[in-house]
């Protein structure tokens, strides 16, 4: 019974290092593990007196073990925070990296739009902000020029008649 | 450098354990009568600090004892600095820990 209850016990003993050893960040988990359970050995070894473990000291080999615990976070808040500043300078580069990569996949998804490839190119005009499209009455809403080459030139000859009142207003049939 | 660093009455206990011939965890936890969780961690500061070192002992020698090898830890100089001005901050450090009689390691 003894016996059965002291193998049970190491088992919870190792099992508990081990849960603490999860803590620990991967490079370091093996040394960190070996120290501990160096030390849990000598531990039992100055509890126990003749193969036999009194209940208090069971207590203090398991009092023992969970200082496992914190001592795996502390070591965990060290390795972390020596390689912060590391991480930051990473994270910089990552985060440039990450928006370059979204402003490419953006543009490419604008230029897949319709229209979107014309509207991005430059204007073949020379002052396309002050250009006008002349067209035809009844031919609003196109983008395609509706008169012809010489009736622009004659346009373009009488000016003073262009910018009269008649030009504006509308035929009757329109109304 | 702009002096030693300023440890707590726990971390100089630790230092003065170690100075003194505790040079492994479960020996200092003895000798102070502070926890695991407390000794383990004070110690990776102090590690961490430059203030001790540690160093495996040789397999050999474990196995000959037939027991595992234990990871042993000695003062660096700049850890013998700060105990000293530990020990003028704390003139009951000495007492607290005697020294302890071993063999080389």
């Amino acid at each position: 019974m003894n016996l059965l209850r002291g193998i049970s016990f190491r088992t919870f003993n190792i099992a508990t290092l081990q849960l603490a050893a999860l803590l620990v960040p991967r490079r370091q988990r093996g040394e960190w593990l070996k120290e501990w359970q160096s030390e849990l050995w000598h531990v039992r070894q100055a509890c126990a007196a003749e193969d036999r473990i009194s209940r208090q000291d069971e207590q203090k080999v398991a009092a023992f073990c969970l200082g496992a615990f914190q001592d795996a976070l502390c070591l965990r808040r060290h390795l972390r925070e020596g390689t912060a500043s590391g991480q930051y300078l990473a994270a910089a580069s990552h985060c440039i990296v990450f928006l370059a990569g979204l402003a490419t996949v953006t543009y490419c998804l604008a230029m897949l739009l319709p229209g979107t490839r014309t509207a991005a190119q430059p204007s073949p005009y020379r002052d396309a902000r002050n250009l006008m499209l002349l067209t035809r009455a009844g031919f609003a809403g196109t983008s395609a020029p509706t008169i012809r080459a010489e009736q622009f030139r004659e346009w373009s000859t009488r000016k003073q008649h262009l910018f009269s009142p008649s030009l504006f207003t509308c035929p009757p049939s329109k109304l | 450098m702009t002096g030693e660093p300023r440890l707590s009455h726990t971390a100089a206990m630790i230092l003065q354990a170690v100075d003194a011939g505790y040079i492994y965890g479960f020996s200092i936890m003895e000798m102070t009568g502070l926890p695991s969780g407390t000794v383990y961690p004070a110690m990776r500061r102090l590690e961490r600090d430059e203030l001790i070192h540690s160093r495996w002992e040789q397999q050999s020698i474990a196995d000959e004892e037939q027991r595992p090898p234990r990871k042993y830890y000695k003062l660096t100089r700049a850890g013998k600095a700060t105990l000293d001005a530990s020990r003028k901050r704390y003139p009951l450090l000495a007492k607290l820990v005697p020294p302890h009689e071993v063999k080389s390691v």
